[in-house]
Parts: C-alpha cells; structure tokens; sequence
C-alpha cells in the first residue's frame, strides 16, 4: 500500500506536467503596428522577420521592407528600404542580422545588402538535375545554412551561404501544396502542406520527411506559414481562417489562437509569423494592413 | 458403471438442446401462431397482394418472413422497420460496400437502398424500380441527357451502364468500374490491327489510359474523343510533348511542368510571370496539368473536371464555407470562380481581378441600389485607422453561417461594430 501511495505521489507532478506541455501556451497581444516612421500605412505585409531587438516587416503592397527597433519595450519604425519593381511576399533574417526576401514577382530569393539595397538574387550553384527551381519559401538554420522550398523539383535545397549546393530533401510521396517551411536550432526541418493540412519533418541528417501531423483540416482552412517557439512548439498561420493554431513538436494539436476580426488580437487572412527568442510573436496581419506583436507567456 | 451414467446424461442434454431449437425455430422471436409468419401478415395488408405477383419477390418475403425486416409490435423507426431503415439491409446483404472500397455509390454507402430497389418486389432482376440504365438516369439527369444527345455514341453504355459499373462500390476501382482501365476497355476493342496503330501515331496506347482523351460516355468530336481536344491530339502530334512512340520510355514528356506548356502558350505564360501573384500550383512539380487535362475533356478550357471541383480539390475548406452559408453566392453556386478570380495569376489579393473589392462585386451588384452607405477609398474603417471602408468590411463574399455573408447574426450587431454608441 505504502508503494503504491509513494509511486502515486511520485507519478502525480509527472502527469501534470504532462498535462501542461500539451495545452498551448498563453499569447498576450502587446502591440499593433500601423505604419512607418513618417506616418505612412502598412499595405497588405505579408512577410516579417525577427532577432531580439529587430523586426523587419516585408510591407508588400507598398513593395519596400520596413526596418523597426526594440525600444522601451516597444518596436518603433525606423527604417524604410524600398524595393520598386518587388513583391515582397517571405522575409528571413540570417543569424547575422541579414535580409533575405522571396520576391513574388520574379520567384527569386534576393538578398539585401548592410546598406539594405537589394545584393542581388540567390543563385544556387552545382545544383543536381533539374537545375531550375521555384522557391515556395526558406529559412536559415544556426549556421545560415538556407534550406529552400522547391516546388518545381518537389525538394528541400539546403545551400550554405553562398549558394553552393550541400544537399536536398526530396518532398514526401503523396502531398498537398507546401507553403513553408522551419528550420530548429537543433536542425530539425518541418515543411507545411496548406492543402493537405499536414506537417512533415526531417531530422538533422536525415534524407526524407516523415509525418509529424496530420488531418489538421479539421481545426484549420488553410494554413501558410510556420514558426517555431523557444519549446520547439510550431505555430501556424491559419490564412484562410484568420487564426493562429499551435501544434506540438510531436505533433499534437495544441489549441487555435484568435478569430477574424478588426480590433487588436484580431486577425484577418494573416501571412507569415516569426517568433524570437524573447518568446515575441510578430504576425504579418495581411489584410488588416499591419502587423501585430504578442508575447507567448510559457506557463 | 460411471461412464454409462455419463453417457445417459449426455444423450438427454442432447435431446434437450434439440428440442428447444426446434421450438425456438417453430415459434420464431415473436412466437407466431405455427404456420402464420407472412401468411397472418397477409390477412390485414390484402394490397400485398399485387406485390406477391411481381416477378422477382424479396426472398424474406417470398418465404413470408415479414418479420425479417419488420417489428409485427412496435418500433422506433417507419413502416414498423426492426432496424434504421440506413442499415437495417446490411444484416442480410452485408458484402454490398466491401470495407475499404476504391469507390462506392454514394446511396449504396449511406444505405438508402430503397432509392433504386424494392424492399418487397419488382417486375425488373434485383428487385430494381426500373430497368437498365433509366434508373441511374433518374439521378445522373445531365449525364442521360448527353448521352442521348451524343453524336457519336458508346454502344455498351446506351446498353446498360452495369457493363462497365458496378451499381454498389468497387473493391479495386475508381468510378465503380469493373475493372480498371485500360483492361476494361481492351475487353472489347482489339489494339493489335495496323489502323489502331495507326490511329493512335503508334504509341502503345493499350498501356496508357483511353478516359484522358476519350469520352467514354459518347460525344459529339469523331472517335468520341471528349469535347474539347487540344490542339496537338487533334493534329496528330502527340510527339510534340511526349518522347517518340519507338523510344524507351514513348510517354516520356519532353519537359517538365509548366516548361512543357510554355513551349506553346508562351504569350500567357510569360504574361502571367510578370504579374505579383502567382497561382501557386502552375509552377510546382505538377504545373498546369492540376488543372487541365493534356489531351482532352468534356470541360471547356480542358478543365480536368468543372470549375467548382477543379478549385476545390485545393480550396475545399472555402467551398465548405459556402456549403454551410445560409445565404449562397451566385458565381460560386454556378461554378464560375473566374467571375472573380484570375485563376493564373494576378497582381492583386486573392488572385482577384480588380484591385478593389468594389470594383470586383460591382461586376454584379449596382452598389448605389444595394444601400447608400459610403464605401471607398477615402471612407477610413473606424475599427481599423489602415482599412478603407468596401465590400468585404461586412460581407465574406464566400459566405458565414449568417444571411447576406455578414460577418455578424444580424444587422444590428454588423452595424455597432462601428457605430459603437449605439451598442447596447
């Protein structure tokens, strides 16, 4: 009796624990971005990149990047980088503070020099056949490796900085659209399949995806971008039903965030979402002309 | 001694055991007077009467064994049915949809059985409400029609579509087929003759599948190719996407994806690259042909399939949506997603066709008569200092689950979303 009683005490805070990993975590909105520092709307972003201190907000309707600061823990607008002739729809941040956007308009991955004028496109060399490719979307591992979406070979690239080719990840057998893609400090990818509602992931070395999570139709439309929090959970962008909905790192759905809406921790048809080590959440807020900031409070 | 005891034993449990079947089978669950079964049914419902002279009578009923389907007391279904009237055909007949079936007959799977046969009898085999194909007819109306109107007609389909369907599910086959294609069709037509070659630039078509440039259900194009054939079929010049019929691999295509299009329909195709957005889906491994059929289709535009079942076998959550609107949307009803959206690319949101929400409904709606309240680029949403005020501030023009694709239960609720001093 008294092992039973000792192994319960023991087993108790374990499964409450475990409860508690697998509810989603709390987000409080903290602020909403409207323009930039002369005042001038946000028009239709679809894209935002984060570090601790920087967000840089891919301002698409306006085709210019947005370059905004942490101060008095708040981000304020600082920079505009136009980029006439662009249609900035996927912003990256490397680990050096780099910019790197996929343009809509011409498919090509363009860098962004320290300046913040364009640097020229991505050219990915040595490729294996085909040699042509339609980047989807790409993130940047810890050492700014950038695996790219391929949707025309139906592959992950993984190129090191300066384009040349170090290997791929050919997309699973039987799949949807995939949409986006992330990259976890551990190296970890996981590729979004917005058609199918799925969630595939590789491991570090690994040469083809697995399924993490499936049937997520059923608590989203149709989701497109994809980030990772501090806890390896991976929020996703539900556009289509204008909300957020978080899945654990094994799979499991966690929870949906927000609704459609107009007034702050609303959301309506948002785009790409970053999160940074501060456990800040920025989301592009696509057709509300803005991006929102919220903080994930881990319980 | 003990063993012959044993045996006596055994021999009366025995003679026990038989003689509480037999009694069990003489009276049945509802212990009906011996002899009675159907035949005291028949006593009360004399129209039965006609019935029994049909030509093929339900085997329960032929035997008079009412009480196979129906409860003579009481229950909590129609027509005294001992069973949902969804399954209650399944106890007897439960290999109809094979578990795991490639397809299924829709009515088959949800157990309205009684939508094509007669529970009790017919003068048509399998108890079928009428015969031949004029009872698939009865529901696939648009496909009867054509096949009547077909100028060139399939011989065994204006036979009875049960030569190439089965009527319930099949195990194996898409479409309810017997079997799949090519072996269905190779059944009856021979490929070997030098005109089949022929006809066919000898490629070894036997292999291929003859539904993606053959319409198997008639048409009005020579060779019931489907109605609409693209250009190099028509002309003979398969090879000009496909490897030669002699090579290694004769439907090898010669690149891949859109470049394969692009080849021919350059003009659109750069047209669209130079625009914003693209549709996803044209550039990917698959390209244009997630859409279009490369041979041909009974769809204009050589649409694999109509427009509405194209764009939803992506967008099936935005289809959903309208499904469950209470108010439904015309172009979308109607399958005509082009009314609004630009299916390749776009420079604008959603892939529409106007840069403004109001410019795009207005194609429709006279908005002056529709209400008076001011909309456009210079009204600012009071909820949203970056939103000017148009179409889709109130309506969800793919529909909600309230009227008018309000966002909101009523208009009163719609309206205090801003005009908040009212809000009580």
């Amino acid at each position: 009796m008294r092992k039973i009683l000792i192994s319960a005490l023991i087993l108790l805070p374990l499964g409450l624990f475990a409860v508690a990993d697998a509810e989603a975590a709390k987000i409080k909105h903290q602020q909403t971005i409207y323009a930039d520092i002369e005042g001038i709307a946000l028009h239709l972003p679809e894209g935002v990149a984060c570090d601790d201190k920087t967000l840089a907000v891919a301002d698409t309707g306006n085709s210019r990047v947005v370059i905004y600061r942490l101060e008095a823990q708040a981000m304020v607008a600082k920079t505009v980088l136009p980029l006439e002739g662009l249609s900035p729809i996927v912003i990256r941040m490397n680990s050096r503070g780099e910019l790197y956007l996929l343009d809509g308009r011409e498919r090509a991955i363009v860098k962004l020099g320290a300046d913040g004028k364009i640097d020229g496109k991505l050219k990915p060399e040595n490729l294996p056949n085909p040699q042509n490719f339609v980047p989807r979307s790409f993130d940047f591992d810890q050492q700014d490796h950038l695996y790219l979406v391929d949707i025309f070979a139906g592959r992950v690239l993984i190129l090191d900085g300066t384009g040349q080719f170090l290997r791929q990840i050919p997309f699973p057998e039987k799949h949807g659209s995939f949409a986006d893609i992330a990259v976890s400090p551990q190296g970890a990818v996981y590729l979004l399949d917005s058609v199918a509602g799925a969630i595939y992931a590789a491991g570090p070395e690994a040469e083809s995806f697995t399924l993490l999570s499936q049937g997520l139709k059923e608590f989203m439309n149709f989701p497109t971008s994809l980030a990772l929090d501090g806890q390896g959970n991976l929020y996703l962008s539900d556009q289509y039903g204008s909300g957020l909905a978080v899945v654990s790192r094994d799979g499991t759905f966690l929870g949906r965030k927000f609704g459609l809406g107009w007034e702050d921790g609303q959301l309506y048809y948002p785009a790409q979402l970053c999160i940074n080590d501060q456990g800040a959440l920025f989301v592009a807020d696509r057709n509300n002309n803005r991006v929102q900031v919220f903080s994930i409070l881990e319980e | 001694m003990k063993i012959l005891e044993y045996f006596i034993v055994l021999l009366l449990v025995g003679f026990a055991l038989c003689f509480s079947v037999a009694v069990v089978q003489a009276e049945g669950k509802f212990k009906l007077q011996e002899g009675a079964k159907g035949k005291l049914c028949l006593g009360c419902h004399s129209t039965f009467g006609s019935k029994m002279k049909a030509k093929h009578i339900h085997t329960p009923l032929a035997q008079g064994e009412c009480t196979g389907c129906h409860n003579p007391h009481a229950s909590d279904h129609g027509m005294l049915m001992d069973g949902s009237a969804d399954s209650i055909c399944y106890n007897c007949h439960d290999n109809v949809v094979p578990a795991g079936a490639a397809s299924s007959h829709q009515v088959a799977a949800e157990g309205k059985c009684v939508s094509c046969h007669d529970p009790h009898s017919s003068d048509y085999p399998a108890n079928l409400i009428k015969g031949g194909s004029k009872l698939c007819f009865e529901c696939h109306k648009e496909l009867g029609d054509k096949i009547a109107s077909s100028k060139f007609g399939h011989a065994p389909v204006q036979q009875d579509c049960l030569k190439c369907h089965n009527p319930h599910a099949s195990e194996k086959n898409a479409s309810l087929l017997k079997t799949n294609e090519p072996g269905l069709c190779l059944e009856c037509h021979q490929t070997s003759s030098s005109g089949f070659k022929k006809q066919h630039m000898n490629y070894p078509v036997e292999q291929g599948r003859c539904t993606s440039c053959h319409d198997p259900h008639g048409s009005n194009s020579g060779a019931m190719l489907a109605d609409n054939v693209h250009a190099p079929i028509k002309n003979g010049m398969c090879n000009q996407c496909h490897a030669e019929p002699d090579s290694a691999q004769p439907f090898a295509v010669k690149k891949e994806s859109y470049e394969l299009c692009q080849g021919c329909h350059y003009e659109m195709i750069n047209e669209n690259f130079g625009k914003n957005r693209l549709h996803w889906p044209m550039v990917d491994q698959t390209g244009c042909i997630h859409c279009h059929a490369p041979h041909a289709s009974s769809v204009d535009g050589l649409l694999r399939k109509p427009m509405l079942e194209v764009c939803g076998s992506c967008h099936a959550d935005t289809l959903a949506r309208q499904e469950r609107s209470e108010t439904k949307h015309q172009p979308i009803s109607e399958g005509k997603c082009t009314g609004c959206h630009s299916p390749h690319a776009a420079n604008n949101i959603f892939l529409q066709k106007e840069a403004s929400s109001i410019d795009t409904c207005a194609q429709c709606h006279d908005w002056q008569t529709h209400s008076t309240h001011p909309i456009g680029a210079e009204v600012i949403d009071p909820r949203n200092p970056n939103l000017t005020l148009d179409c889709l501030s109130c309506h969800r023009t793919h529909g909600t689950e309230y009227k008018q694709f309000l966002y909101y239960p009523d208009v009163q609720s719609l309206c205090v979303q801003c005009h908040s001093k009212y809000r009580r």
